[in-house]
């Protein structure tokens, strides 16, 4: 149906002025969004439309000062074409053509690199193209779609030839050619078909609650969006996106927090542009009812890795880590063919991440525009790549030492919590222990374990290690450990923790939670050494002569008598909880000790009192080597949930304090001490560039109460999107 | 002052003592020593020392064990290695392990003066302690208790140090490895050792090298190289050390000696002679 007449010209200087509407006519504000049955009728001649053939081809783009790029057949690898020409904006491949922009002009070069003929930018960037039928249709424009300026042309697909020529007052997304059909988005809310050979406006689409960037032909459907993907239908006649087939994708915590598709009204650099790193990628799925993603996957990629996400539940399927970074990516039903900036290729296998194809284009890339059918599943010269598992894909991508990679790091451990079992574990684990990484991604795994109820082996096996400098070996993170061994209710635990309680090699930050998972556990094989730890370091304050004679002095670090306090009131709860009358004579002769600490005497005070909180257990059980039900009234000790809860209404407050910081982290570790009525104090900032804005918020939080007396708690605030 | 000694030795008698269930069966404060007085408790220990030597370090092992101040801890450490009783081994053994680094240097001291197996083994463990001073102490200690089984945990040592620390004076456990290396081991031992001649410090081996040439169990022939390889490195510090070792056994047959003194001759050194 025509309602409205583009002006067609035959010759651009006629092109101008004259055309140019706002209004009415074609782009019009006024002109109506059209019927079902309109848009049903587009729909059915777009499937009916033949689907042209589309070439697998890479275009690579050089690092500079190198100017032009390079053509490359998929899957063979084979060069086709070399242009030597300086372009300007990220070229776009259109069929057999190849269009960017150089100064002056629009572009188009076919595959053999050879030039196909130009037209003038007429002052605009390129946005979009598309080849079908012997014509190309051309976007300009590229500022954004704020920025209502921008051109529309349909050129002879052989010669250039101009065809249609249509200056505008409004900003253009990504156009698409069925046949004659014309789709055009445009001002961000609006889809316009036309009649690419007589120009009239056949069709609008006009949406009254998302953005319109985009329209691409996959299959016999054709679909559009721009935080959204919308199969075109009938459906969208009421422009409401809930009526419409659509579908949509948010994950959060998304390494790069990257948005759903670059902004499809601004032009993208030539050459390395960091939105192509850090970016979604997906591709309509035809072949299935309604709107969905090929695989029913979504890939985030990030620098060098790869991460194929559930389209429905965003949950993370695998994880690859590729050796180099990743200059572009495209997707098909059967995985992901990646180009790298030193030019290999390879394909992902979609359901399991395996690289299933591997070629060498033998050429540097900063950025590289794929083109490749639905059906591309090229295999060959990967035949070493090992397979790896879900949780193996995740512990590569969740290690290294490149920090820039530091927010895929911490995506992939998050990932590792979410699988609930034992190899999880055991690389969360792993990630703890590797004394390389980065103290945020260990952080946060160990944050991860101690909510873990399985693979405690992984733990158990990592609890067995002790400092032996002469060995290399590191001392574990034995604090993280006891947590979640603890939280598991692992009792095998019980020998390694009093083996390491009394490692001089252990942290003493560590010592309060060995003593309180060993409260918390209740063997009673752990009383002798709870009661032993006592003697040794209730009067261990103050200065000693040193070997050999000389000034007395104290040596111990002034940060460890804290966490030692800490420790013995802990072990003294324990003791009041799993011991007996003789231990209880202990804790009186330990509370007589001028030197003895003011927290320790006060838990032997409340143990003599009989407090509930701290001495509910059966002496009994003890007595008989059995455990004890330390099922107290209050947690003994907050767990990473309440604590997270309770800082999450000062969020906001505490990542204003990282507001126009020289530097920001990605996480920032808050460290800070909480007594039984939930009050926090000597909270300790890292990096302490934030110390002073922090700590007074952090002091303000009130934590939920709880039976621990006194502890030492960890809040890593992620300062990620 | 035997009246003295005898009113603070502790008695036979089970009612004069204050044993605990955790405490080891021969961990015994005596009742009359207030643990919970420093000055007082330090006063008693000093008195026993001079005691049964038996009583004394089952006293003072009892009153460490039972928890101290870190002065009276390191007095009592002190004491027991004086007294050199195998009573004062628990205490030692279980102050290897403290937290304190002084105190386990203290306790290293008091296991050599005390020696036995437990010990050594204890001993050996701290070579690889954190606290770069009780790692040195306890190579040291090694060789100073004859414990032959530790040779191979010093030789990793010492190549573990050797690749982490390039101080120009060496290290503490470079110079105990060396020294226990030079005590301990075989006359390949001491070969091995001139190996690291180049990659550690001469001074973080003088004295093992001295050791050695000391050792009448190892051949001349050794100790002959010994003196050429220390010579060959033409250095005022390796005179020095050949000037040394050769005045050491002036007077005595020994060849290596004779060796040495001609070696150091041999060395021109900016700024004068010998």
């Amino acid at each position: 149906m025509t309602r409205n007449t583009l002006c067609l010209v035959a010759l651009a200087t006629l092109s101008t002025l004259a055309c140019a509407s706002t209004n009415g006519g074609a782009f019009g504000l006024a002109y109506p969004a059209s019927s079902a049955g309109e848009l049903a009728a587009v729909e059915a001649r777009a499937r009916a439309a033949a689907a042209p053939q589309i070439p697998a081809v890479a275009v690579v783009v050089p690092p500079a000062p190198a100017r032009g790029f390079a053509v490359f057949a998929l899957p063979t690898g084979a060069r086709t074409g070399q242009v030597g020409d300086a372009i300007v904006g990220r070229p776009v491949i259109a069929g057999d053509l190849v269009l960017a922009r150089s100064p002056g002009s629009i572009v188009a070069w076919g595959l053999d690199g050879r030039e196909r003929w130009r037209v003038p930018d007429r002052g605009f960037s390129l946005v979009g193209a598309s080849n079908d039928a012997g014509r190309v249709a051309i976007t300009l424009g590229g500022a954004g779609v704020t920025r209502r300026s921008g051109a529309l042309l349909v050129v002879d697909a052989e010669t250039g030839a101009s065809q249609l020529q249509r200056p505008e007052a409004h900003a253009f997304g990504a156009p698409l050619l069925v046949g004659r059909d014309l789709y055009v988005p445009w001002d961000g809310q609006n889809l316009s078909v036309f009649d690419a050979e007589r120009g009239d406006e056949l069709a609008r689409v006009r949406t009254r609650d998302d953005v319109f960037g985009f329209a691409r032909r996959e299959g016999p459907s054709v679909w559009l969006g721009a935080r959204a993907l919308y199969r075109f239908g009938a459906d969208m006649s009421a422009g409401r996106s809930a009526a419409a087939t659509r579908v949509a994708f948010s994950r959060d915590g998304l390494p790069g927090a990257p948005p759903f598709m670059a902004d499809p009204y601004v032009t993208l650099n030539a050459g390395l542009d960091a939105r192509e790193r850090v970016r979604l990628a997906w591709r309509p799925d035809s072949a299935a009812q309604g709107a969905t993603f090929a695989g029913g996957s979504v890939y985030s990629l990030f620098h060098r890795d790869v991460f194929s996400l559930d389209a429905a539940t965003g949950a993370v399927r695998w994880a690859y880590v590729h050796p180099a970074d990743v200059a572009g990516v495209e997707v098909s039903r059967g995985g992901v063919t990646f180009v790298d900036e030193n030019g290999r290729a390879g394909f992902l296998d979609a359901s399991n991440g395996r690289v299933l194809w591997r070629a060498n284009l033998d050429t540097p890339a900063a950025q590289v525009v794929l083109q490749v059918p639905g059906d591309f599943a090229p295999s060959g010269g990967a035949d070493d790549e090992p397979a790896r598992s879900q949780v193996e894909g995740l512990l590569l991508a969740a290690g290294g030492t490149d920090t820039r990679l530091m927010p895929a790091q911490l995506f992939a451990v998050r990932a590792l919590t979410e699988i609930e079992s034992p190899e999880a574990t055991h690389a969360l684990v792993t990630v703890l222990t590797r004394r390389l990484y980065p103290q945020e991604l260990r952080a946060a795994a160990g944050e991860a374990i101690t909510h873990r109820t399985n693979g405690t082996e992984a733990m158990l096996e990592a609890l067995g290690a002790h400092h032996d400098y002469v060995r290399d070996v590191a001392a574990p993170p034995v604090g993280m450990l006891a947590r979640g061994l603890a939280a598991a209710r692992e009792r095998r635990a019980v020998p390694a923790l009093i083996a390491h309680l009394q490692d001089p090699a252990t942290a003493a930050s560590d010592l309060p939670q060995i003593t309180a998972a060993l409260r918390e556990l209740g063997d009673a094989a752990a009383v002798a050494p709870l009661v032993d730890f006592l003697r040794l370091y209730h009067a261990d304050s103050g200065m000693l002569s040193p070997v050999g004679g000389g000034e007395a002095h104290d040596d111990r670090h002034v940060g460890e008598q804290e966490p030692l306090d800490a420790a013995l009131e802990q072990a003294v709860l324990a003791v009041g909880a799993m011991g007996g009358a003789t231990e209880r004579r202990v804790l009186d002769e330990i509370a007589t000790h001028p030197r003895t600490a003011s927290v320790v005497r006060d838990a032997i005070a409340r143990v003599s009192a009989g407090d509930t909180r701290t001495t509910q257990a059966s002496t009994t059980a003890a007595a008989q080597g059995g455990g004890i039900d330390m099922a107290f009234h209050m947690p003994t000790r907050l767990n990473a949930e309440a604590v997270e809860t309770s800082f999450l209404p000062v969020r906001p407050q505490l990542l204003e304090c990282l507001r126009n910081a020289p530097s920001r982290p990605a996480m920032v570790r808050i460290q800070f001490r909480y007594d039984s009525a939930g009050a926090v104090t000597h909270a300790a900032i890292n990096p302490a560039a934030f110390q002073a804005c922090m700590a007074p918020v952090i002091e303000a939080v009130r934590l939920p109460e709880n039976s621990a007396g006194r502890d030492i708690a960890t809040y890593n605030l992620s300062t990620l999107p | 002052m035997v009246a003295a000694l005898l009113a603070l030795a502790p008695t036979a008698s089970a009612q004069q003592t204050t044993t605990h269930e955790h405490d080891a069966p021969n961990a015994v404060v005596p009742a009359w020593w207030d643990v919970n007085d420093s000055d007082a408790l330090l006063a008693r220990m000093q008195q026993a020392s001079t005691g049964n030597p038996t009583v004394a370090a089952r006293s003072i092992s009892a009153a460490l064990l039972h928890g101290v101040e870190p002065q009276v801890a390191s007095f009592g450490l002190h004491a027991l290695a004086a007294l050199a009783r195998p009573e004062g081994a628990l205490a030692v053994q279980r102050f290897l392990e403290h937290r304190r680094p002084g105190l386990r240097r203290h306790a290293v001291a008091a296991a050599v003066a005390i020696g036995g197996p437990e010990l050594a083994r204890a001993v050996e463990a701290r070579v690889g302690d954190p606290d770069p001073d009780v790692r040195g102490d306890a190579a040291m200690a090694v060789g100073d208790m004859g414990d032959r089984a530790g040779l191979g945990t010093l030789w990793t040592a010492l190549d573990r140090e050797l690749g982490a620390s390039l101080r120009p004076e060496g290290t503490p456990l470079i110079r105990g490895c060396a020294h226990s290396i030079a005590r301990l081991g075989s006359a390949d031992d001491v070969e091995r050792l001139l190996g690291y001649l180049r990659r550690a410090p001469l001074r973080s081996l003088t004295e093992a090298f001295e050791i050695a040439l000391g050792r009448d169990n190892i051949p001349e022939s050794v100790k002959q190289r010994v003196v050429n390889t220390v010579g060959s490195l033409a250095t005022g510090e390796a005179r020095d050390f050949l000037v040394r070792v050769a005045d050491a056994y002036r007077g005595r047959p020994a060849p290596w000696a004779d060796l040495a003194r001609a070696s150091a001759a041999r060395i021109q050194v900016s700024g004068g002679g010998m």
